[in-house]
């Protein structure tokens, strides 16, 4: 009983979900449709549940922390509960400086936490950028073309051909490859798809796949 | 008797010290964005496509303004949203706008438009803003909250809009607003603009939208994922980079704000760190050079 419920089990479940969900997609059948928009529906609530969850296991985890006084982590997992426990009740309670109080503490060290890559960006593209053969110097003038395209002030210095350039570089050369891409990953995903309906990939179940 | 030779200077430039370039950057980031000087920018082919789709809307069309806004995102894509939004609005009750958002930081920055309105060159308000432009507020624009489940949520509301969205920002049961008795589904949906980061994000709408209903997709993407959106261009989406996008847009709506700001920062920034690079590896050829000749 206990090797159906961990291993056919879900193999099952997930592969008669699957059926239902890509038979809908070809097939006007009312009840095949109702019961895909029930199983999207249940997806959807999961997808808010599991945030739930996981808020339960981070309060479990750093409450245990701040009653062992861990060491260089007690101090850091009480702020963490405090701040948590703070924007969820003033959440629910809808206060109106919610969300400044949120996009002030939150957003503004969040945005700062982004910007600081761009002295990381500074000196790893003078450090790294430093090329000895023709395919790098290729390498290196897409990306100046591309960033200066991009850039308000690139078109205005080097006229219109540097914003076509760097769209041709995007649009032509950039799309042929990712499209190539794109069709390989999604033979990928069928092939993997259908591995996981015929219980033939376990990884997803949280085995061993194969 | 110091007998240690002096690094030439084609050496020297290729070891500067980061800390000239990034303080240099950061006095020209700060300073930019306290004194934003609208830097020349020329328009885009891509954001000009954009405007053109927008303005030749047709009166009644149902759009979807889809922001993607979290801290990360905010400086690059705020000028453009707010720019998209009143070139929406200026059409007056002609257009139909329902603001949704599948980031859980996105309410809260969408509400800084109405905040902090002279920021990002809006006329004022929420209130103020829908009366200067004729909009009513449940009539022809509603905002909605944030919307769970990624892709699924993204096919729950294409199938029922109602099922993911019951109520408004609000709290106003969606059945007692009247502009959502003409949206059900997403075939009611013509046009859908999207400003976001992610490009996993992009595809799964593209897929649950744009591939089932065939609505138009208006991409703002961010510089980060902006060329890995170049195979659904021009057919499935049109698209432009954010940054950009945003100094442009503002251009082409008239007035500076946030978007010309930030595109002063960058465009400097970026122009500083072309500069380097090639400072550095004609330090670095040169140095080759000279080695052969000894």
């Amino acid at each position: 009983m206990m090797s159906f419920v961990r291993r056919e089990g879900p193999i099952i479940l997930t592969g008669v979900i699957a059926i239902i969900l890509i038979l809908r997609e070809f097939i006007s059948f009312a009840p095949l449709n109702s019961a895909g928009g029930l199983i999207v529906r249940f997806a959807t609530l999961l997808g808010a549940f599991t945030t739930g969850i996981a808020t339960i296991a981070l309060v479990r985890y750093h409450y245990r922390h701040v009653t062992r006084r861990t060491s260089e982590q007690w101090y850091l997992s009480a702020l963490l509960i405090i701040v948590l426990v703070f924007f969820t009740v003033t959440g629910i309670m809808k206060v109106p400086w919610y969300n400044l109080m949120y996009v002030t503490l939150i957003g503004r060290p969040f945005g700062a936490n982004w910007g600081i890559m761009t002295f990381f960006l500074i000196s790893a593209s003078y450090r790294a950028f430093r090329v000895g053969t023709l395919e790098a110097y290729a390498a290196l003038l897409g990306w100046a073309v591309v960033l200066l395209s991009l850039a308000p002030l690139g078109g205005f210095l080097f006229g219109t051909s540097i914003s076509s350039l760097g769209t041709f570089i995007v649009n032509v050369v950039a799309a042929g490859s990712f499209r190539g891409f794109v069709v390989a990953a999604a033979l990928g995903t069928i092939i993997f798809g259908l591995r996981v309906i015929l219980g033939m990939e376990r990884g997803a179940f949280g085995g061993e796949s194969g | 008797m110091n007998t240690t030779e002096k690094p030439s200077i084609w050496k020297q430039v290729q070891q500067i010290p980061i800390w000239g370039p990034n303080l240099l950057a950061v006095i020209l980031i700060i300073v930019l964005q306290l004194f934003p000087v609208g830097l020349p920018a020329g328009i885009s082919q891509q954001t000009r496509e954009i405007y053109n789709a927008i303005e030749e809307l047709p009166a009644g069309t149902m759009v979807i303004f889809h922001h993607q806004y979290h801290a990360g995102n905010w400086g690059e894509l705020a000028g453009a949203g707010s720019a998209i939004l009143q070139q929406l609005f200026r059409r007056g009750s002609e257009l139909d706008i329902v603001v949704i958002t599948q980031s859980s930081s996105g309410p809260a920055f969408f509400d800084l438009y109405w905040s902090e309105p002279e920021t990002y060159g809006l006329p004022g308000n929420r209130e103020e803003t829908l009366e200067h432009y004729g909009k009513t507020y449940g009539e022809d624009y509603v905002e909605f909250g944030y919307l769970t489940g990624m892709e699924s949520g993204a096919r729950l509301i294409a199938d029922d809009f109602y099922a993911g969205y019951p109520n408004d920002i609000f709290g106003t049961p969606v059945e007692d607003i009247p502009l959502m008795s003409e949206l059900k589904t997403a075939a009611d949906v013509d046009t859908m603009i999207i400003l976001h980061s992610w490009e996993a994000y992009n595809k799964f709408w593209l897929r649950q939208w744009q591939g089932r209903f065939g609505t138009q997709f208006l991409v703002i993407a961010s510089g980060l994922v902006y060329p890995s959106l170049s195979p659904y261009y021009p057919n499935q989406q049109l698209y432009t980079a954010g940054l950009r996008a945003s100094g442009e847009y503002e251009a082409l709506m008239g007035y500076t704000s946030i978007g010309a700001a930030f595109g002063d920062s960058f465009s400097l920034v970026a122009l500083m760190m072309v500069l380097l690079v090639v400072v550095g590896n004609i330090g670095q050829y040169m140095e080759r050079r000279e080695g052969k000749k000894r």
